[in-house]
């Protein structure tokens, strides 16, 4: 009986370890013209998302990673609620071209145009959710690997103002439904802000009173 | 007369026992303080804890909110203020009550921005060298350019106020347990700080 466990747990770690350590092979042009199309296909077919998010903000001099949970709807276009339920209450929307934030009581309106910083975090956050940041040839340099479950996508910025916060963008897409799974950013100090999605509900209703606080 | 007599020197009398024993108490306090010192601060800082503080930071009528997280190892506090989707404004490292502000966003790039922050934390994080409150109602402590003066209420640190030569130019008000407000008045910067929660390090 005990060994029988023994052999179990070790399959059980074998399977652990090979979902992890699939391998990634770099695609070639023409797969990855034929996986940007299932991306872009996906997206096309997305009307509304609805997922919940964790965010892992690893701190080198902190050597320490700061964790914070939420949900996030979107509905297209771009409209985008982004919403921390940990480690406390706020909240991002995103629609119109208008970033409103609530924090506490307090409700801030800023035109994205306006601000560089918002504009910034809005492009990174639709184009990850949506898949836009892989068609953005101008402004990102891409690079495919293929995996077993899901593909790789490393971008590197082009633009000096996110350059300069950024080394790179990788976002880590499934296979199963072209969406993508996890974003991961790292920063040109060498810190990094995992953000993984889960509990997917595609094209479900979102009403449009997400996107509005009063 | 006679009476009001009385009155006047019991009056002197018990001055002249407050200031004995205040006197007493105060250098009660300055032995103990070189023998066996510990140390009060206004926000917890606590050896090989991550602490985490929900902050605002207002500027006139522009607010920076997000997360201020630090740690105190080898008696260097060092630490980071990052905004909610995790991008960092500002490192800082404090030793010796001295601060230094590394990896600073470009928009807050500025030399008297960096000025402001590194003397505001320098504030927020000195720690107070005491090893009682017990007799301790004000403690002044110098440096270079400024001084903090610390106040108590039933033994507990209620506010800080930073001078220079003649001017109030700080507060820290600690409204609970695990809320502090810090005002420079000569900027006319406001910070806000909440205690998420603390815990353990990583090994």
């Amino acid at each position: 009986m005990k060994f029988t466990k023994i052999i179990t747990s070790i399959i059980a770690l074998l399977f652990i370890s090979y979902s992890y350590s699939q391998t990634y092979v770099a695609a070639t042009n023409e797969q990855k013209s034929s996986l940007i199309k299932l991306i872009n296909e996906a997206s096309q077919n997305t009307r509304t998302l609805k997922c919940e998010f964790e965010q892992e903000k690893t701190v080198s001099i902190l050597s320490e990673t700061i964790i914070s949970k939420g949900v996030m709807y979107f509905k297209k276009e771009n409209k985008l609620r982004w919403q921390y339920n940990q480690p406390y209450p706020y909240i991002f929307i995103l629609a119109n071209g208008k970033v409103t934030i609530k924090n506490d009581n307090r409700i801030d309106n800023f035109d994205t145009n306006s601000n560089k910083m918002f504009k910034t975090i809005s492009e990174i956050m639709i184009g990850g959710v949506n898949g836009d940041l892989l068609k953005d040839e101008n402004n990102f340099k891409s690079e495919i690997l293929v995996g077993d479950n899901n593909i790789i996508v490393k971008l590197i910025p082009q633009y000096k103002d996110l350059a300069k916060l950024m080394n790179t963008i990788t976002l880590s897409i499934s296979k199963q439904d072209w969406l993508v799974e996890s974003i991961e950013m790292i920063e040109t100090g060498g810190d990094n802000t995992l953000i993984k999605f889960t509990n997917k509900i595609v094209n479900a209703e979102v009403k449009d009173d997400k996107f509005i606080i009063n | 007369m006679q009476k009001l007599k009385t009155i006047n020197s019991l009056l002197i009398s018990i001055l002249l026992i407050v200031f004995l024993v205040g006197a007493c108490k105060i250098s009660q306090q300055t032995n103990r303080y070189n023998n066996n010192a510990t140390r009060i601060s206004a926000l917890p800082v606590i050896e090989n804890q991550l602490i985490k503080l929900k902050t605002k930071i207002k500027f006139k009528k522009s607010l920076i909110s997000g997360i201020t997280a630090y740690k105190l190892s080898n008696d260097t506090i060092s630490g980071v203020f990052m905004n909610e989707f995790g991008i960092k404004a500002f490192e800082f490292v404090i030793y010796e009550d001295k601060c230094i502000i590394n990896n600073i966003i470009k928009p807050l790039d500025k030399w008297y921005i960096r000025n402001t922050i590194k003397s505001d934390f320098e504030f927020i994080f000195n720690r107070l060298s005491i090893d009682n409150t017990d007799y301790i109602i004000y403690k002044s402590r110098e440096n270079k350019k400024c001084f903090y003066s610390y106040y108590f209420s039933e033994n507990n640190l209620s506010k800080v106020k930073r001078f220079n030569r003649k001017n109030l130019t700080g507060t820290i008000k600690l409204l609970s347990d695990t809320s502090i407000i810090v005002e420079n008045c000569k900027k006319n910067v406001e910070y806000n700080f909440n205690i998420i929660n603390y815990h353990e390090l990583r090994k």
